[in-house]
């Protein structure tokens, strides 16, 4: 990225905001195993305590230290966002640029299937092919990169189309340069913004993915999930648990999907200067 | 407008295929046996006879490409499956779930797309000013808020801690106070699904407006209008109509997705029994027929839906077009 | 060296080229003139082999082109393009500019820096690291041309293709640049296809002059008789409005 970018970007309050806040987040997921009192997965406590010192946001019904769970719970989704982002935007990107290059019939063929993916609900997919092969979390990921592409694939293309008629490239093109070397030198460091932008976007949409499948209860229930601790915690309505129990993890994921959504807006700004939201246009 | 109309036609074409492929070859690849893999349900007692059956219905003992005209034959009137756990067919079972789903949905998707053009419009017309500003920030803090969570601090607080709402169900069963009595009661448990989805979407659809705004608010024939002191208003949503219409047809596939997704959390948090929570209870069940009949009907669902708004937004395009 | 065979070139309906005809010696310099969109860039890319005629052959050193091997055809034609803020990407240094044709045809190693040093001297930029690692916007055109002109020397081509590349520069360093391409011509003692839309310039530069005129060679001659001497109507009016003008300085 041009440091003309980055200096745009930092003009941006709720973009800085968002970068950190998930940086704080990245932090406390990666030092997780660190921070946690307790072993996520010991059960040894007493069950359905309220916070105390020794467990700070108390115990579950199975006797799970809380905030512990939490914190890899937070690890996870992290971890999901990021795998989904990278991969949705490497084939969003490969097949984006070749397809604005190559052209023709391959040009034809990747557009209309990424026309067909935007009709199928997503997450109706993944559920079906979670119920039939009771898939590990890699496969899902791959699942759902699978069927997100495309938005990353169109921007892409679209500006490849725009920088392909640049002489630079003809220039590239005419001393006998192949198509793999163009799209290395040429095409994919134009692109950095949009991979940004694909990449925050598309990690929003896989940790949205990741609390709700699990939610829903598709992910191995011994993983640790936010929306599998939602789910746990919302059969105890009677209980006075919600605030240390079910309040936590719901905290937690709209922080993280909060910052996600600040930054991608952030950088949607930087990329068409027409939005930027502190330009006072009288009109 | 006819080479847009063929890459719609092969798209839809496309994504039916994408469909048929996944429910057909979903079942015969499955590992070990198809049969026993799909039904292993605690509630089916695996007789030998239930499984000849099953093996039939299946046709998995004919060859594959019969097996493959038996089911588009199959799909092509109707015949969704059966549901072993659930004793019915799915056909059967989905449109029971159907119309309360489509109240449910339908309703938000308009009441969202209104509130997010009042207010992508105003906001982008006050562009950088205070209210501009306050209304983006909130609207980003709301788009934070998944859907599971907007329902389930929802249902905490109006359920569990006021009682003010009925936490499952669409309606009250044996209700004796008929016709408007009954529609109170509908509404009753509508409300709180509704308001979550409804809020859930919001955002979405006021970001797509204020930025689409943004981009065309100076183009030419807006400051001819100015000039020509044509009131405000008019211009604003006549304005807004032409552009909020766009990327409302251009994007209308992402807009479902989004709303089958939240359609999903809300009526499973809810118990509102619709599509959503037919699907939860088949992933509780390992209902596989059953999963596979809802994602059939969701994704003609919305192929009719987009069919519908394409065919719309070419005409409407024409009208507005006129208007200036 | 190169021979044009009537040659035809259409863009989807439009014929830009009919029936060409024309040659290059070896170490001449062909100024190729006429008004902007009459297909003189694509008749140069159609000598340098970087799109194919719809009919009609091109000959270099007696063989077709389309039966040499295209990537090692490319390495023997150097082009340089007329706006060098447009033909060197943004993202690259001097160096790496230069570098391109070498990395492109997989000839960089160890004496590469060496190459790319010599090949600044001849275009008289500086040499020092500071230099190489300058950025387009930090270069003046004048100076950013040379780099370009250096990156089309750089695999010691046969052949330097000049497409408009002085035209749009200031009238000062389009003099020197003009004097450049000359110098390196004579040095090397390549053939060299000057195209300009401007007769004057190319009366000063070229040996043979070869004006193109709705799809066709209407004049292919001396420089010197083409001049004196116009055959064409075109050509008297080009020359007409050449003369009209102050002329460029050589
Ligand atoms: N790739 C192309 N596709 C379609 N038309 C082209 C293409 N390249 C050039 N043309 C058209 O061919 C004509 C000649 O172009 P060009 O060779 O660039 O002329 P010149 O270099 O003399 O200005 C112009 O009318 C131009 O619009
Ligand atoms: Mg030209």
């Amino acid at each position: 990225m041009h440091i003309k970018q980055f200096q745009e970007f930092a003009k941006d309050k709720l973009g800085v905001f968002g970068v950190v806040l998930l940086l704080l987040l990245l932090m406390t997921a990666i030092l997780a195993p660190i921070i946690a009192p307790h072993d996520p997965w010991d059960y040894s406590a007493q069950h359905l305590q309220p916070p105390s010192k020794e467990h700070l946001l108390g115990t579950n019904d199975c006797g799970y230290d809380l905030f512990s769970e939490l914190l890899w719970a937070l690890r996870t989704s992290i971890a999901f966002g990021i795998s989904v982002a990278a991969i949705t935007c490497t084939i969003g990107v490969v097949l984006g640029v070749s397809a604005a290059l190559i052209g023709g019939m391959y040009d034809m063929i990747v557009m209309r299937i990424a026309d067909a993916l935007l009709a199928i609900p997503t997450i109706m997919v993944l559920i079906l092919i979670a119920a039939y092969f009771k898939p590990s979390t890699t496969v899902l990921v791959i699942t759902l990169s699978l069927v997100m592409w495309q938005t990353v694939a169109r921007g892409v293309r679209a500006q490849t189309l725009s920088l392909k008629t640049k002489l630079h490239v003809k220039a590239a093109r005419n001393m006998g340069a192949p198509t793999i070397y163009i799209m290395r030198r040429h095409i994919m460091p134009e692109l950095f913004p949009l991979y940004a932008m694909g990449f925050v976007t598309k990690a929003r949409t896989a940790v949205f993915m990741e609390a709700g499948l699990s939610f829903l209860g598709i992910f191995d229930p011994s993983t640790k999930s936010l929306g599998i601790m939602m789910s746990y915690a919302m059969r105890y309505p009677h209980f006075d648990i919600w605030f240390n129990w079910l309040l936590p993890p719901v905290f937690a994921l709209s922080l993280l999907i909060i910052s996600l959504g600040l930054i991608s807006y952030a950088v949607e700004g930087i990329f068409d200067p027409r939005l930027r939201r502190n330009n006072v246009t009288p009109i | 407008m006819r080479n847009i109309t063929v890459k719609m036609v092969t798209a839809y074409l496309l994504t039916i295929l994408l469909l048929i492929f996944l429910n057909f070859l979903l079942q015969r690849l499955l590992p070990g046996d198809a049969i026993i893999a799909m039904y292993s349900g605690h509630e089916v007692v695996m007789t030998d006879e239930l499984y000849a059956e099953l093996v039939s219905r299946h046709g998995l003992d004919l060859p594959l490409h019969e097996q493959f005209l038996t089911y588009l034959s199959e799909l092509a009137h109707g015949d969704l499956g059966y549901s072993y756990i659930c004793h019915a067919s799915t056909a059967d079972l989905i449109m029971d779930a159907l119309p309360w789903t489509l109240l449910l949905m339908g309703t938000a998707f308009l009441l969202s797309a209104v509130v997010g053009i009042v207010l992508g419009v105003e906001s982008s017309w006050r562009r950088g000013r205070r209210f501009d500003r306050s209304l983006l920030a909130f609207m980003l803090l709301l788009d934070g808020f998944h859907s599971l969570v907007i329902g389930i601090i929802a249902l905490a607080i109006f359920c569990w801690h006021f009682g003010w709402f009925p936490s499952s169900g669409a309606m009250t069963s044996y209700l004796s106070t008929g016709g408007i009595g009954h529609i109170r009661d509908v509404i009753w448990h509508l409300v709180l699904p509704l308001a979550t989805l409804t809020l859930s979407m919001i955002p979405g659809d006021y970001l797509l407006i204020r930025n689409s705004m943004m981009l065309t608010i100076r183009e030419p024939y807006v400051l001819t209008a100015r000039a020509k002191g044509i009131r405000e208003r008019r211009i604003k949503y006549l304005h807004a109509a032409r552009n909020a219409i766009l990327p409302f047809t251009t994007r209308i596939g992402v807009r479902l997705a989004h709303l089958i997704t939240g359609m999903i959390f809300i009526e499973t948090i809810f118990a509102y029994p619709g599509l959503g929570l037919l699907t939860y209870n088949a992933i509780s069940n390992r209902d596989l027929p059953l999963m596979q009949g809802i994602l059939t009907v969701s994704v003609i669902l919305v192929l009719l839906i987009n069919i519908v708004v394409d065919l719309l937004y070419q005409k409407i395009d024409l009208r507005v077009g006129y208007a200036y | 060296m190169i021979s044009v065979k009537d040659v035809s070139k259409s863009y989807k309906d439009i014929r830009v080229l009919s029936d060409v005809a024309l040659t290059i010696d070896e170490g001449e310099i062909l100024a190729l003139v006429g008004e902007t969109g009459s297909g003189k860039t694509t008749l140069a890319y159609l000598i340098a082999g970087t799109i194919k005629p719809d009919c009609g052959e091109i000959i270099v050193r007696g063989r077709m082109v389309v039966d040499i091997n295209r990537k090692e055809f490319l390495k023997t034609v150097g082009i340089v393009y007329q706006s060098p803020r447009d033909s060197i990407s943004h993202r690259f240094t001097v160096f790496e500019a230069i570098a391109e044709p070498l990395h492109i045809h997989g000839e960089f190693d160890d004496t590469s820096p060496g190459r790319i040093k010599d090949a600044l001297r001849e275009v008289q930029l500086p040499v020092d690291e500071y230099f190489l690692q300058k950025y387009p916007h930090e270069l003046s055109g004048g100076e950013l041309q040379r780099v370009a002109i250096a990156r089309a020397l750089i695999l010691a081509p046969d052949m330097l293709i000049a497409d408009e590349s002085t035209s749009f520069l200031d009238p000062s360093v389009q003099a020197k640049v003009l004097r450049l391409l000359l110098d390196l011509q004579n040095e090397r003692g390549i053939s060299m296809l000057f195209v300009t839309h401007d007769i004057g310039v190319a009366r000063k530069v070229s040996d043979r002059i070869a004006v193109l005129h709705d799809g066709r060679i209407v004049e292919n001659a001396p420089a010197h008789r083409v001049i004196a001497n116009p055959e064409h109507q075109y050509t008297k009016q080009l020359i007409g409005v050449a003369k009209g003008k102050t002329d460029v300085v050589v």
